[in-house]
């Protein structure tokens, strides 16, 4: 991917792509506007992230509760 | 290079957006890497990577020293601390940064911290437009 370092890097909205997967790791095209794979675990996901390098990974937090430094 | 802060679901408390500096860094083993769309964290002491993305690239944490991380609540999580390789999008300089591997289930990916991911970068937040920007700086 080109970029321009004085430009923004823009993002898609991310509240209507990832309203299904709360609490999962996803796997997201290389513009991160769609999911390309979802799993319970990062390692489910690797058959897709080796046929897609570019992907991009993220857990989606819980929508439940806040994210603080809170340990267990 | 500047960022936009995500736009993510509302937590059930509220209806307004939740909004994040994400950065989508990547990661490398000694033969794997990947990207994850890092939370950019000026609270965090020290850089928190998730122990699936240690497992991923298939670093071995063993060996590594173990430490503790301690929450607002005082209870505390073991952690290993040790280093990894990282590129930002837009550089092609790969750079290494100490961090520390959570050891067991953690709800997160990677939270970028103090020492050393922002003693190598300049970071301004510009929340009240939601966006962030970020230089290498070493």
């Amino acid at each position: 991917m080109i970029m321009d370092k004085k430009t923004t890097v823009k993002n898609p909205d991310f509240s209507k792509i990832l309203k299904r997967y709360e609490d999962q790791w996803v796997a997201l095209s290389e513009k991160k506007d769609r999911v390309i794979s979802s799993g319970k675990t990062l390692k489910e996901l690797g058959a897709t992230i080796k046929l897609n390098p570019s992907a991009v990974v993220m857990k989606v937090p819980s929508f439940e509760a806040t994210l603080s430094p809170f340990n267990r | 290079m500047k960022y936009d802060y995500t736009r993510e679901s509302p937590l059930s408390y509220t209806s307004k957006i939740t909004r994040k500096p994400r950065i989508e860094v990547e990661f490398f083993g000694k033969e794997k890497s990947v990207k994850v769309f890092s939370i950019v964290d000026s609270g965090a002491d020290i850089t928190l990577i998730n122990e699936e993305i240690a497992q991923f690239l298939d670093i071995d944490l063993k060996g590594l020293p173990l430490f503790k991380t301690l929450g607002i609540t005082g209870n505390s999580s073991d952690v290993r601390i040790g280093k990894i390789k990282i590129k930002l999008p837009g550089y092609s300089k790969v750079s290494e940064i100490k961090a520390q591997f959570l050891i067991g289930k953690g709800n997160f990916d990677v939270l970028l911290g103090q020492d050393d991911f922002f003693d190598k970068h300049r970071i301004k937040f510009e929340r009240d437009h939601f966006v962030f920007e970020i230089t290498p700086v070493k």
